[in-house]
């Protein structure tokens, strides 16, 4: 029942933004007195150009549900982040991440998405430079361990710089 | 006409509100001042219209509606100038004030029944003027905001702002004029959409808070004046040493590091900024750069967390505030000091390609350090380095230029365990001579400047490349005694010490006065003193402490009271297991 109040409030929307284009073309014509090529021509772009940023905005990535992009893990990693034993993502330096603030989408490397995150920060640190309330926001509990997750994606390398960022569940985004 | 009278009505009550915001919250002074100037004649024109259309004030105030309409023009042009281009715009382009210039002269030489402000955008010269002034920051808007990376979205609200200006100032003028609604012409109803979008701009773009510093030196023997430094370095240390030592000798300094929004504090003449995680990273690095630069001309500004507003911003964007920097800087004694640390090799050899920027690669101190103490103890003096990280706590590659003092006495107490240790005369002599010239060799390592260091030798790379021989070592006075044997045994003199004062202080932390006991009766029952006890028996002793707990835990009948001690017992566990697993990394 949400889904059609929801879609009927989107239709409604670009119904109202339907008629006011009209209005404005039409007293705009008046006004300039256009051709119909010229009004074809502006008009339709005019009108493509508000329904095109109206789909946009429909989309949801305007707002803070839609997410901008995706972040890949392993299986244990998202699983912590699944199971809230885990706030913080350390990742490859590489990992292309969307702007901070957005949503991103959280998938398992199977291609499977498990839930939306708000990425609240991201930045750089060596690996060995990970402190112990970074190391137990990861969903570890030492070091060792975290250490030991480690070579599931290649050798630990102190000296390695990784990206480590900081997820905030969505209310009913995970899991 | 009520409904344009609401419109004109809610639009100076938004003006007004606006206007009292940027005053509290915007923190770059020009723009704030421009804005401020901008949204009072915007408060004032549409005011005295009102007045004059609708409440029946007198021909008097004709001449305040026209010439504050008329200013705002100029005023607008002014604000997007200095907001496109920074705080440094009037000291670099004083002339740029001459766009106030023409209102005056064009009121001193109006018709004699002066300007008509209903017809204001139809009559010349009057309307060349207006239509410059909302030309040329138009022009300006679109030009920047095509070529920035780093601000875009700053600058689109720039630009669709001074783009609301012009479609309802003279476009939609000049169609009241033509549909014959002439009450209306000589107002602006877009006033307080422009005016949310500049709002909106600068406080996206908001400096971040920093303290304000005294004026001081315009020089300093580390940094080029007037240029963009990249300084090239594993961690951000040498870069931040430097700096430190620029401002101790009294420049102003501003460090931009990563943290939250919250103001952070600085002394004497360093201010420090938090750039926290937010969605224009580019726009507030260079707003906060240019307000400071823009107080301080010869000051410095030192990015020293860059990998962050790369990895906010991403490459392109901080290439463009890099170069941005570099701009602001020219033609100041100003500087701009950035570190590669974090950095990818292909976003160094990206970075360093900006043209125009200079660039260093600095040693790592403790690299150096280690260095230095090998080329003169051989390298068994890792361990006495490692054992003074041990004792402060910290990590060997977390040792900076600022330890040197504190390396250096420990050398000269570990030295002088070691000349209490078996040898002869000639040994001992060889010991001070070392410690003499290592002393020297740190310390000669801290003094140098800046472009010093750049240089070289550094001695991390004189002894990869084999140049140590040319160094007299204290094994050449040792005679045919093992020297890293004997480091180790220095070392490890040092580190029981520490021991036998760290155990005691976990067992005191945890179980107050009666661990203080514990731990004695413990240490006779091992049948040693505090000062003997090594990694070894802190195994041991940690479990004969366990051993008596559970036996007093046995003991008591409360719940809360076992629960209590049994919380004691894991927190003593942890602490001196941490010891032994700390020990075992050292050796």
């Amino acid at each position: 029942m949400d889904r059609w109040r929801e879609e009927a409030v989107r239709l409604g929307i670009l119904a109202a933004i339907a008629v006011v284009l009209v209005a404005g073309f039409w007293v705009h014509r008046e006004f300039y007195q256009f051709g119909f090529y010229l009004l074809l021509v502006v008009g339709g772009s005019l009108t493509f150009l508000v329904m095109v940023v109206a789909r946009y905005a429909a989309s949801g990535r305007l707002s803070r549900r839609g997410a901008r992009g995706a972040l890949t893990f392993p299986l244990e990693e998202g699983e912590r982040l699944l199971q809230r034993r885990a706030t913080l993502a350390v990742l490859p330096v590489g990992t292309s991440t969307p702007p901070v603030g957005t949503v991103v989408a959280a998938r398992f490397e199977t291609g499977a998405e498990f839930g939306r995150y708000r990425l609240a920060d991201a930045y750089r640190k060596m690996l060995g430079d990970l402190d112990a309330e970074e190391v137990r926001r990861a969903g570890f509990r030492t070091l060792d361990e975290m250490r030991h997750a480690w070579q599931a994606r290649g050798p630990w390398l102190p000296e390695a710089v990784v990206l480590v960022a900081r997820l905030e569940p969505l209310p009913g985004g995970a899991g | 006409m009520s409904l344009y009278l609401a419109v004109l009505a809610a639009g100076i009550a938004v003006d007004a509100w606006l206007l009292a915001y940027a005053l509290l919250r915007i923190r770059r002074t020009l723009a704030k001042l421009t804005l401020v100037a901008l949204l009072l004649s915007f408060v004032v024109m549409s005011a005295a219209f009102l007045g004059r259309e609708y409440a029946g004030l007198g021909a008097e105030w004709a001449p305040v509606a026209l010439w504050t309409f008329v200013l705002s023009h100029p005023l607008a042009a002014l604000f997007i100038l200095v907001a496109v281009h920074g705080e440094a715009l009037l000291r670099r382009y004083p002339a740029v004030l001459l766009i106030l210039a023409p209102a005056p002269v064009l009121a001193a030489f109006a018709p004699p029944a002066g300007y008509d402000l209903a017809r204001a955008y139809g009559t010349a010269p009057l309307n060349w003027y207006l239509v410059l002034c909302l030309a040329l920051p138009l022009g300006e808007a679109v030009a920047a905001w095509s070529r920035s990376v780093a601000r875009r979205s700053e600058l689109f609200l720039l630009l669709a702002g001074a783009l609301v200006l012009v479609l309802t100032g003279p476009v939609y003028g000049f169609e009241l004029e033509a549909t014959g609604l002439a009450e209306a012409a000589g107002s602006n109803p877009g006033t307080p959409l422009a005016a949310i979008l500049f709002a909106a701009a600068l406080t996206l773009a908001n400096p971040a808070p920093m303290r304000r510093v005294p004026r001081g030196a315009a020089w300093d023997p580390h940094f080029p004046p007037g240029r963009l430094l990249l300084v090239d370095e594993a961690r951000p240390k040498a870069s931040a040493h430097y700096f430190a030592a620029a401002v101790a000798g009294g420049r102003p300094g501003l460090k931009l590091v990563r943290g939250s929004a919250a103001p952070v504090a600085g002394h004497g003449s360093l201010a420090v900024a938090a750039l926290a995680p937010v969605r224009w990273p580019g726009s507030v690095v260079l707003a906060t750069a240019s307000e400071f630069l823009a107080r301080h001309p010869a000051g410095i500004v030192f990015l020293r967390d860059l990998a962050y507003l790369v990895t906010l911003a991403g490459l392109p964007a901080a290439r463009d505030a890099l170069q941005a920097l570099r701009r602001a800087a020219a033609g100041t004694a100003g500087t701009v000091v950035a570190s590669l640390a974090l950095l990818t090799p292909e976003e160094r050899r990206d970075l360093l390609a900006i043209p125009g920027a200079a660039s260093v690669r600095l040693p790592e101190p403790a690299a150096e350090m280690r260095a230095i103490l090998e080329a003169r103890f051989g390298a068994g003096a890792v361990h006495l380095l490692q054992s003074f990280a041990a004792r402060e706590h910290r990590r060997l590659e977390d040792l900076t230029y600022e330890d040197v003092p504190a390396v250096e006495t420990f050398l000269g107490t570990a030295m002088a365990v070691l000349a209490r240790a078996p040898g002869d005369e000639p040994m001992v002599l060889g010991w001070r001579k070392a410690l003499d010239h290592a002393s020297l060799d740190l310390d000669r390592f801290v003094r140098r400047t800046l472009p010093e260091a750049a240089a070289g030798p550094w001695a991390s790379e004189v002894r990869r490349a084999g140049g140590e021989e040319l160094v007299v070592r204290a094994s050449d006075y040792w005679h045919g005694k093992e020297l890293d044997e004997m480091l180790h045994f220095a070392a490890n003199q040092m580190n029981r010490v520490r021991y036998g004062d760290r155990v005691r202080g976990a067992f005191v932390q945890v179980l107050g006065r009666t661990g203080e006991h514990l731990f004695e009766a413990e240490v006779r029952r091992l049948g040693k003193t505090p000062a003997d006890l090594g990694p070894e028996d802190v195994r041991r002793l940690a479990a004969s402490a366990e051993a008596i707990v559970r036996s007093l835990e046995a003991a008591i009948d409360v719940a809360s009271g076992r629960a209590d001690l049994e919380a004691r017992a894991h927190r003593l566990r942890a602490m001196l297991s941490g010891m032994t697993e700390e020990a075992g990394r050292a050796v």
